[in-house]
């Protein structure tokens, strides 16, 4: 028993270290651990925390559930960390227990969610509808603006992704009237394997399918794996969400055809930022420099709640030619 | 009563591993583990998966191998259909009509979904895993049908919220609601001759028609009211989330599972206490909730899942400790066992 006792003593010193920093407490929590993309954007919110102004780590569910989600955000509000920086699943299912969070306190940032109407601030890299036609902009180009196409987004519920497929697919409708867009938005659950099967169906049941819109990080995967299988790559044309690091293989064969993104480190760097700014007391204003590329000059504009959302201008279009120029 | 003897060997293996998980966190993250809001806040988050988790010992418990694997598609689906209709029925979604018809109709729906896995089970005469994991994606697929896979939000109403996000008495309502579940199946299974006989036909099916039980009026029961009971768990998400969506929870399946496994319920029938799947969710709970108030990983929380399911089994079944563990009485012992022709190869 004394050597259980000595143990507990011994856990408890080592606990109580961390508590004797001073800085305050950013958590960010992400949709899904352990992917690409949000493993980039925990460099972000590593690099915030090497300044010393805030204490800050990641966290997200291991599975893509809107209620796993909400669970871990409900135990930092116990925690009561003195911000919270999240990128909803679902912005939907957040909304009481990020008001619980914010009557406790605790400063709320939130990214890919410009719809929530309990946060402080929504971090967006961009508008969303104007990424989406851009997007689409370049597959039309590709596909000389004639043939089917199919558009492919995470889930029906993902805001940000069916933002993005509702701008390609007006910007299609308004300046390609020959592009035909068939059966409606692909869900690809934010998976690979998932977003292939799909693309194989697609490709079975129109086998003249020229291009593929992906929404998802994992979408374009997925859909060029298909294509490559296929020997498709010089008939179709595939663009989307992604990073060329997961994508840079099937961006070199011409599986796919470009990417877009916005760097998610940026975008974890700025989200922390905010909330430090936030936990300060202070605002941020139209037109100010976050001092991240591509948000040196923010548009502030009213969100749906008291909250206010925070846009950049921060995509960056690869394909093969350029995807040297970004190392993640 | 000798409260130690009231537990079976899984019983007290939870209730040590809670006391444990209590004491050790409690004091890594400087008392805000047991500080009461925490207490509450994990009280909010386990009724959830702990009452599909009640569902899924049901099914189990009536033999057969027995398991659900709709309830989470229950759960959304009931609580999809049911807010549909009650906002057609109800205009004012504030107002308490609204709750009451959302509760009341997401039941029936529940039940029904039910209903039809107990009928194919039952009187189809096909294989729980088989029907379950068919209707699942029925349920499902029916959701997203009905919503376009979108999520549908409801006003705030005082009466709704109330359910899943409010404290009676310093206990979350929803907590209240799980634990007069429990008590009530609890004592259902062990005083009335419905659970006995549900019990007796885990055990044995044969025996149980030979000895004029209707199998099939039990078993039909035992699913309708597991669906009944996730519907229940779709209303508290519908109630914690204010809104419906097909996918909420779809991680729970696994955790129901895990939660009766750990429980010590047998997959093959007639075997497993409500008492220690009461347990079992609490200390599920308590280790999910320490890895987000430490901040560690989230995977780093299935592994300590699943290294705590191992522990449970090799705690629990000591056979299990000597057949694996070469003590010198095991290693005496397994020359005879060849001796008697028990798995030898020829060449011995």
């Amino acid at each position: 028993m004394k050597k259980y006792i000595a143990t507990f003593a011994l856990l408890s010193a080592i606990a109580a270290v961390p508590a004797l920093a001073a800085a305050p407490e950013i958590v960010t929590v992400v949709k899904l651990t352990g992917v690409n993309w949000f493993n980039r954007m925990e460099e972000g919110v590593k690099e915030f925390g090497a300044t010393g102004e805030a204490v800050t780590s990641q966290t997200g569910p291991a599975q893509s559930d809107a209620a796993l989600q909400l669970k871990i955000i409900e135990d930092l509000i116990a925690r009561k960390v003195a911000a919270i920086a999240v990128v909803p699943i679902d912005p939907a299912s957040l909304e009481p227990v990020l008001k619980r969070a914010m009557e406790r306190g605790i400063k709320i940032v939130t990214h890919e969610a410009d719809n929530q109407t309990n946060t402080n601030y929504d971090v967006e890299a961009f508008e969303n509808p104007a990424y989406g036609k851009r997007l689409n902009e370049r597959l039309a180009e590709c596909m000389k603006g004639e043939g089917k196409w199919a558009v492919f987004v995470g889930s029906l519920g993902q805001q940000t992704h069916n933002q993005w497929a509702d701008g390609g697919i007006e910007n299609a409708k308004a300046n390609n009237p020959k592009m035909e867009l068939v059966e409606g938005k692909q869900e690809s659950s934010n998976d690979n394997e998932k977003a292939y099967e799909k693309a194989l169906e697609l490709l079975k049941k129109h086998p003249d399918i020229k291009g593929f819109q992906g929404s998802s990080s994992l979408d374009v995967i997925g859909i060029g794996r298909a294509i490559e299988e296929a020997g498709l790559q010089d008939k179709t044309c595939v663009y989307g969400t992604s990073l060329p690091s997961a994508a840079g293989k099937l961006l070199a064969t011409g599986a796919i055809d470009g990417i877009s993104f916005w760097d998610p480190k940026d975008a974890g760097i700025v989200m922390n930022k905010v909330a430090k700014m936030l936990i300060d007391g202070k605002e941020v204003n139209d037109g100010d420099d976050l001092g991240v590329p591509g948000y040196n000059k923010v548009v502030v504009k009213q969100g749906p709640g008291a909250g206010k959302v925070i846009l950049g201008q921060a995509w960056a279009d690869v394909d093969k030619t350029n995807m040297d120029k970004y190392p993640f | 009563m000798n409260p130690v003897k009231y537990f079976d060997s899984f019983g007290r293996f939870l209730a040590l591993t809670i006391v444990a998980i209590l004491v050790v966190v409690g004091l890594l993250s400087n008392g805000i583990f047991l500080d009461s809001y925490n207490l509450q806040s994990m009280g909010f988050q386990m009724p959830e998966i702990a009452l599909l988790s009640v569902a899924m010992m049901l099914a189990m418990l009536s033999g057969n191998s027995g398991i659900d694997l709709s309830l989470i598609g229950i759960a959304n689906l009931s609580s999809i259909a049911g807010g549909l209709l009650a906002a057609t029925l109800v205009t004012d979604q504030t107002s308490g009509n609204f709750a009451v018809v959302f509760i009341l109709l997401t039941s029936v729906v529940g039940a029904l979904c039910g209903l039809f896995n107990g009928f194919l089970i039952a009187v189809g005469g096909y294989t729980p895993i088989l029907v379950t994991l068919g209707t699942q994606l029925l349920f499902l697929g029916f959701a997203v049908s009905l919503t376009d896979g979108a999520a549908i939000l409801f006003k705030y109403s005082e009466a709704f919220s109330w359910i899943g996000n409010s404290l009676a008495f310093g206990v979350p309502v929803s907590l209240w609601i799980f634990l007069f579940i429990a008590i009530g199946v609890g004592a259902a299974l062990q005083l009335t001759a419905f659970g006995k006989r549900l019990v007796l036909m885990g055990t044995n099916t044969l025996a149980a028609r030979c000895a004029g039980f209707n199998n099939v009026a039990i078993t039909i029961s035992v699913y309708a009211f597991g669906g009944l009971l996730a519907s229940l768990a779709g209303v508290l998400m519908a109630s914690r989330a204010s809104s419906v969506k097909w996918d909420y929870g779809n991680s729970y399946i696994l955790i129901a599972i895990l939660t009766v496994v750990m429980a010590g319920v047998s997959p093959s029938g007639g075997r497993g206490r409500i008492v220690n799947v009461v347990l079992a969710s609490i200390a599920l709970q308590l280790l999910s909730s320490a890895f987000s108030i430490l901040g560690m990983s989230s995977f780093l929380k299935d592994f300590t899942w699943g290294a705590l399911l191992i522990l449970s089994v090799m705690a629990t079944q000591p056979a299990f400790l000597v057949r694996s563990m070469p003590s010198s009485s095991a290693r005496q012992a397994a020359p005879t066992n060849i001796a008697k022709g028990e798995a030898a190869p020829p060449n011995n």
